[in-house]
C-alpha cells in the first residue's frame, strides 16, 4: 500500500500513536471483559489509518497488542 | 539539596531485523535511576534473567508481557545499556537518551540511595508488568518507568506507557551525556 504523502503529518501520527498506547493498556486492563473486542477493533482502525498515512515504524512494545491480535497490515510491514 | 536522575530512552522495537541482535532492553526501551555521587551507575528495574528464561526467548517474553502476565523483576545495573542506546542514537536510531534532574533533600537522597543499593545488592524482587488502564492500577506491580514511585520519586508521566513517558521526559528534561564524554 502506497502512503498518501500529502496527508502525512508527524504531529497527527504522534497523537494517534499515543492513542494506540492507551488502547493497548486499556485492553490489558479489560482483556477478560466484553468490551475487549471493541478495544481491538478501535485499535485496528487507528493503526490501519496510521499506516495509510505513511506510518512505517515499529511501535513501542507496550503499545502493541499481542501478535495474535495485531492487524495483518502491520505484521506484514515488518515480516 | 542533592540530585537524583531519571534517565530513559525509547526502544527501537522488536520488528526491525537490523537490530535483532541488540539486547532486549535496547529494543524495548528503558528507564533507570542514577545518583549525583555515582552518575555512571544507572539502576533499572526489569524482569530477572531467571524469570525471563522460564518463559522462553526474548520474543516469547515480550508476548507474555503483552498478554499482561507478570514476571519477577529486580533492580539491575544497566549502565552499559544506556551507553549503547546513546551510541545507537548517534547512528540514527530513535534511542536518544534523556534525563530529568530531581533535586531532593540530603536526608531523602541518602535514604533513596541506600534503599536502591540494598534492593540491588539483595536482589530483591518485585512484580513486573506492562502498564494497564481501565481499573485502579494495582500498587504491587511496575514497569521500569513507574518503579521510581516506590522510592517516593515523582514521575514525569503517571501511566508508565513508554511512548508517552519518553515524550514527557524529553519535554521536561535534557539530553543525557555519558560521563566519559563530558568535558
Amino acid at each position: 500500500m502506497e502512503p498518501i504523502q500529502v496527508l502525512t503529518d508527524r504531529e497527527l501520527l504522534n497523537t494517534l500513536e499515543h492513542k494506540l498506547s492507551d488502547l493497548a493498556a486499556l485492553w490489558r486492563g479489560r482483556k477478560d471483559q466484553p468490551e475487549a473486542d471493541a478495544i481491538v477493533r478501535q485499535y485496528h482502525a487507528i493503526l490501519n489509518c496510521m499506516i495509510e498515512l505513511g506510518f512505517r515504524e515499529g511501535l513501542d512494545v507496550d503499545s502493541e497488542l499481542p501478535d495474535r491480535l495485531m492487524p495483518e497490515t502491520y505484521l506484514n510491514l515488518h515480516s | 539539596m542533592k540530585k537524583v536522575y531519571l534517565i530513559g530512552f525509547r526502544g527501537i522495537g522488536f520488528r526491525d531485523a537490523q537490530f535483532s541482535q541488540e539486547d532486549a532492553l535496547i529494543r524495548a526501551g528503558h528507564v533507570g535511576i542514577a545518583f549525583e555521587d555515582a552518575p555512571k551507575h544507572i539502576f533499572g528495574f526489569h524482569p530477572t534473567e531467571a524469570a525471563s528464561r522460564a518463559v522462553g526467548d526474548d520474543t516469547a517474553v515480550i508476548e507474555w508481557l503483552k498478554e499482561h502476565h507478570t514476571l519477577a523483576g529486580a533492580l539491575q545495573d544497566d549502565s552499559a545499556i544506556f551507553r549503547r542506546a546513546d551510541t545507537l542514537a548517534q547512528q540514527g536510531a530513535r534511542t536518544t537518551v534523556w534525563q530529568i534532574v530531581i533535586p531532593v533533600e540530603d536526608e531523602d537522597y541518602t535514604r533513596i540511595r541506600q534503599q536502591v543499593l540494598q534492593w540491588y545488592n539483595d536482589g530483591t524482587t518485585f512484580t513486573y508488568a506492562f502498564p494497564r488502564q481501565g481499573e485502579d492500577p494495582p500498587a504491587d506491580r511496575d514497569n521500569c518507568a513507574t518503579f521510581p514511585r516506590r522510592l517516593g520519586l515523582p514521575l514525569p508521566e503517571p501511566s508508565g506507557q513508554l511512548v508517552k513517558y519518553m515524550a514527557a521526559l524529553e519535554s521536561a528534561g535534557e539530553r543525557w551525556i555519558p560521563e566519559d564524554k563530558e568535558s
